[in-house]
């Protein structure tokens, strides 16, 4: 940043930064910290946000009495759980059971923060800790968090930054930030696309030109986008004509691999039909993981055998083909496997963990069809998850689905599973991340913003499945 | 810095205490009788904030020496250095000043009081000191000696002269830390010396620290060598402060304290939480008054001074809102308020701490209802010397005026600030009944005559006639032969006079009532030395006297008092 970018932040109590994705918003954060006096607090909203403004703190040599980083949720839950009287701060709601008390649980402590920074104490702690604070991701801040940041505003100066064409994060359904309306002063900063300058200048060029085009849909406009005309940058593929396996030999030479889609249920065929390549991306809430460690909580013996198979069969493929007779007998409660054919020692396997702990017979059976070829995962995801609730259920003693509510629940348990060479995504889930080839399934229109999200994921190459060169974008 | 509230487990005389101070007075005496544990509150205090990691505990700062039961001291303080708010020091711990502990129980602040925080030094069987920043929403979290270091607490107790040279825990070292420059140059001079100086000239004076030694007893296990020690960070030197030549470690003690008090204040800019065991140490009274106005008006806005004393001058001083009562019983200490909610009963007890500072030094209290009972009570005190071979004082009983009329309102708040008190007073009017009952129904026992006499109406109606008679030579040495003759006539009563003397014939037992009105009526023995005149001559007639006479069950009940043991704990 200039000179006179700084003096021109410095000059105003807030100030409001607009820079596209990849044009070197982590930088200019690093830059602020470097250059005002004392200690930033840093906020952003998930975990990998942390990651990365971290490293770059770290590559920068920033030393850590310049700045303290943290998710804003960590934040808060931290000062309310300081000054849970103040902040009025219900401990009887458990963030690990219903989602509408999970909810509910996770917003106490946005209404909570505002409270508490409403009394002159707490601002002098504020005070005493920082000199500024800097909100990263400012577009993904709901209503609820801009409430605090204008109240931790009245103790110390506030810049934000952010890019309003990416705001589509949302938690619960509540209303995100208005901009255009944020009541902070705007600062003009210079701007490259950075991301782009070692794998595809060209492509980072290109997608400024999308970003012009699409920026009036933030006003509510319509728009038409003709991707036609920028062949090398992106390769454009009619629906009926889109053959993976004829990509394969070109998208093997890529680090990594996007598929993105509008619906959840599009993202998990993509992978079943081309078993053992693409993983499903899941969702933080994984209902699929709740409903059956919730069975494995309930059930015993050839009842829970059979549910772990059926657990297995939404993650791998060939499930029903190869074990079926397996399945058969469990379901009329036998064990008697002598004449099946298939997987004899799977039989074995069976009879063999009966006196097992439960948890350890479903993990003996888990371990088996992990390390049987025949089957091809296509949601690793979920089965992993799986082996670590139960894990982690013994260890804790507690049932399956309280240790999966934790594990998916708890930022100090959660796990990333990114990096799959070939995932399987949505634009809300694959947020801040890079892959070298990103391809687009516009079959299903994606909206404008979420169409810019995917677009800006890619690094080298990108591929849209659409019967038309022309799309229509709508905000 | 400045202490609202204090919790003490196990440590030295105490089991158990919990104490508040108030926030609307920053200077507070403490009082009470010895061994009411004063002296160990302020040792807890400065406990906890000690500043460094070398503080030696033994088994016996252990109450009754059980080192089961850990030493645990919470002070909750204000007005701390700013940097302890910040979020990684210790501004999620923020607590209300009277804060309770507990998990669950709220002890955040609130937006009307001061912000505290609470220090914890814990002690258990290692003898390991553990000071911690804690509260009921978060883990402990540890506070540094460097931390604890930027607290100003000072303690001005009898090792004052460590604050006149320069050591490494003199108060000096507060001024050479904040201006730096003093201690750059004596550490680079001390180098400088240690690498140049030849130090062998100075062992000269081994030989005499020898004889030193052997005159006075000082047994030195080695031949004494002089050294400079540099030592990281901080130095300790034999560097004193000098006026002219003489070096101020050889003034008096008062000016030497006074000295230490002036640099622990002035170190912190007024901001200091000073400790003052024994104020009164070395002090002249005009000193001492000066000095308490003086910390009234210094510390007006910041800072805080604790400080004990066993000096009437010091109580009579002081304001009602800056003193409190310690008591000490069974291992409980307590720290009651001489101030009250009610005004006039607050109006009534700051007259009393005016006029009878005295009486709020002792554990235990004989109200009385005048001087003449004050000094009727300071000869029962030569008697029972005599006959016991100890004074009241050894039992912790004291006396208090209670001025006649007020007499009850000063008995109330006494026996309301914890001390053990009963009433000495007359049977004279009817009206104070009620209140009597009240007293005696509140486990206060009263004691006093048959009806309607007051003491001198008792003596005449009760004392053989010898003692009768020297009695009366004890007003007319007073008030004069004319003055008690003229009285004698009003009231028709027979003598003889001859000359300065009045002999009395033997009267009837109406005559001597008249006589004892008389006596009541013109304020015969209405000062104290009268009144222990008059009680001397009670008690040199005391064999004589018929056991179920008044006076002797009353006194003998009286005495019960004052040697019972359980409350006075010998």
């Amino acid at each position: 940043m200039t000179k006179q970018e700084f003096d021109e932040i410095s000059a105003h109590p807030t100030a409001v930064i607009t820079a596209p994705a990849g044009h070197g918003k982590t930088e200019m954060i690093v830059d602020m910290v470097e250059h005002f006096d004392g200690r930033q607090l840093l906020l952003t909203h998930t975990h990998a946000g942390v990651d990365s403004l971290q490293k770059r703190l770290n590559t920068r040599k920033i030393p850590k009495s310049k700045y303290a980083v943290s998710t804003i949720a960590a934040f808060c839950t931290r000062w309310c759980m300081s000054y849970r009287n103040t902040a009025a701060i219900d401990t009887s709601l458990s963030p690990y059971k219903t989602k509408s008390e999970t909810d509910q649980y996770y917003a106490q402590f946005y209404t909570g923060t505002k409270q508490l920074f409403q009394h002159d104490w707490l601002g002098r702690v504020l005070q005493s800790s920082y000199s500024g604070i800097i909100v990263d991701e400012y577009q993904d801040c709901l209503q609820a968090h801009h409430e605090i940041f204008q109240e931790m505003g009245r103790y110390l100066p506030i810049r934000v930054l952010g890019d309003p064409l990416q705001g589509i994060f949302s938690f619960s359904r509540q209303p995100l930030v208005n901009w255009d309306d944020l009541g902070y002063y705007k600062v003009e900063v210079e701007t490259f696309p950075w991301r782009w300058i070692n794998t595809n200048p060209a492509l980072g060029q290109y997608l400024g030109d999308v970003r012009r085009a699409l920026w009036p849909t933030l006003s509510g406009a319509q728009c038409t986008l003709n991707v036609g005309s920028c062949s090398g940058l992106v390769g454009l593929i009619h629906p009926q004509r889109f053959n993976l396996y004829s990509m394969l030999s070109e998208l093997k030479d890529y680090q990594s691999v996007l598929y993105i889609t509008k619906w959840e249920p599009q993202q998990r065929d993509f992978c079943l039909k081309h078993p053992g390549i693409f993983q499903v991306d899941e969702k933080q809430e994984c209902e699929d993981l709740y409903k059956y460690a919730e069975s494995f909580s309930n059930l015993g013996g050839s009842e829970l055998y059979l549910s772990v198979l059926n657990f297995e069969s939404h993650c791998k493929t060939n499930i029903n083909a190869e074990l079926g007779s397996y399945k058969e007998r469990l379901g009329k409660n036998s064990f008697d496997f002598g004449r099946i054919k298939k997987h004899k020692e799977f039989g074995e396997l069976l009879v063999g963990i009966q006196d097992c702990d439960k948890y350890e017979a479903a993990l003996q059976i888990l371990d088996w069809i992990e390390k049987t070829p025949v089957f091809k995962f296509h949601r690793r995801e979920l089965h992993n998850e799986m082996i670590r609730s139960l894990k982690y259920a013994k260890e804790h003693d507690i049932s399956v689905l309280e240790a999966a509510q934790h594990i998916r629940k708890d930022p100090a348990l959660q796990k990333r599973y990114h990096n799959f060479k070939f995932l399987s995504s949505r634009t809300l889930l694959s947020k801040g991340l890079e892959f070298d080839c990103v391809i687009i399934d516009m079959t299903d229109p994606l909206s404008a913003k979420e169409f810019y999200v995917a677009m800006t994921r890619a690094m080298r190459k990108i591929y849209i499945i659409s019967p038309s060169s022309t799309l229509e974008l709508s905000p | 810095m400045r202490i609202t509230s204090l919790k003490i487990q196990n440590f030295r005389g105490i089991r158990e205490s919990e104490i508040t101070f108030p926030l609307d007075s920053r200077l507070i005496c403490l009082i009470g009788a010895g061994d009411s544990t004063k002296s160990t509150l302020l040792k807890a205090i400065e406990w906890v904030f000690w500043p460094s990691w070398n503080l030696v505990a033994s088994d016996s700062d252990f109450y009754c020496n059980n080192v089961e039961n850990a030493i645990v001291i919470q002070a909750t303080f204000s007005e701390f250095p700013e940097g302890f708010y910040a979020e990684d020091k210790y501004g999620l711990y923020l607590r209300g000043p009277y804060a309770e502990f507990g998990e669950g129980i709220d002890d955040e602040p609130k937006d009307d009081l001061p912000c505290c925080l609470t220090i914890q030094l814990t002690i258990n069987a290692s003898l390991e000191p553990k000071w911690e920043i804690v509260c009921n929403r978060l883990e402990p979290r540890i506070i540094s000696q460097n931390d604890r270091r930027q607290l100003f607490v000072g303690t001005i107790g009898n090792n004052v002269e460590k604050d006149l040279t320069w050591g490494k825990y003199s108060v000096l070292q507060k001024y050479a830390d904040s201006k730096g420059i003093l201690h750059e140059a004596y550490t680079t001079s001390l180098r400088e010396m240690a690498q140049k100086a030849d130090l062998s000239k100075l062992d000269d004076v081994s030989s005499t620290l020898s004889d030193v030694g052997k005159k006075y007893g000082i047994d030195f296990s080695t031949e004494v060598k002089s050294r400079l020690l540099i030592q990281g960070g901080s130095f300790s030197s034999t560097v004193g402060l000098f006026d002219g030549d003489v070096p101020l470690s050889q003034f008096g003690m008062g000016s030497q304290r006074l000295l230490s008090m002036g640099l622990n204040i002035g170190a912190a800019a007024g901001n200091a939480l000073l400790l003052i065991d024994e104020i009164e140490n070395g002090l002249e009274p005009y000193r001492l008054r000066n000095l308490i106005n003086e910390f009234r008006s210094d510390h007006s806005a910041a800072g805080q001074i604790l400080m004990t004393t066993h000096s009437p001058i010091v109580v009579a001083e002081c304001l009602i809102s800056e003193l409190m009562v310690v008591h000490s019983v069974g291992g409980t200490t307590t720290a009651l308020f001489l101030r009250g909610e009610d005004p006039e009963a607050n109006d009534t007890m700051q007259g009393e701490v005016r006029r009878n500072a005295e009486a709020f030094l002792s554990k235990r209290l004989i109200v009385c209802e005048g001087k003449t009972e004050i000094g009727f009570i300071r000869a029962f005190d030569k008697h029972i010397a005599k006959t016991r071979g100890y004074r009241m004082a050894y039992k912790g009983v004291g006396t208090a005026d209670g001025g006649g009329s007020s007499t009850f309102k000063c008995a109330n708040v006494l026996h309301n600030c914890g001390y053990d008190i009963c009433i000495l007073m007359d049977s004279d009017k009817d009206s104070e009944d009620a209140d009597k009952q009240r007293m005696q129904a509140a486990g206060v026992p009263v004691f006093d005559w048959d009806k309607p006499n007051a003491l001198e109406e008792q003596c005449f109606s009760e004392l053989p006639m010898s003692a009768i008679q020297d009695v009366l030579q004890l007003a007319v040495d007073k008030k004069g032969a004319d003055s008690i003759a003229a009285h004698l006539d009003r009231s028709s009563i027979p003598y003889q006079r001859n000359g300065d003397r009045i002999a009395l014939s033997d009267l009837s037992p109406e005559q001597l009532t008249m006589l004892g009105k008389t006596a009541k009526n013109n304020n015969w023995y209405k000062l104290i030395g009268l009144g222990e005149q008059l009680g001397s001559v009670v008690f040199q007639y005391w064999d004589e006297l018929d056991a179920e006479s008044k006076i002797k069950t009353v006194v003998t009940s009286l005495s019960n008092w004052v040697i019972q043991n359980d409350k006075a704990g010998i």
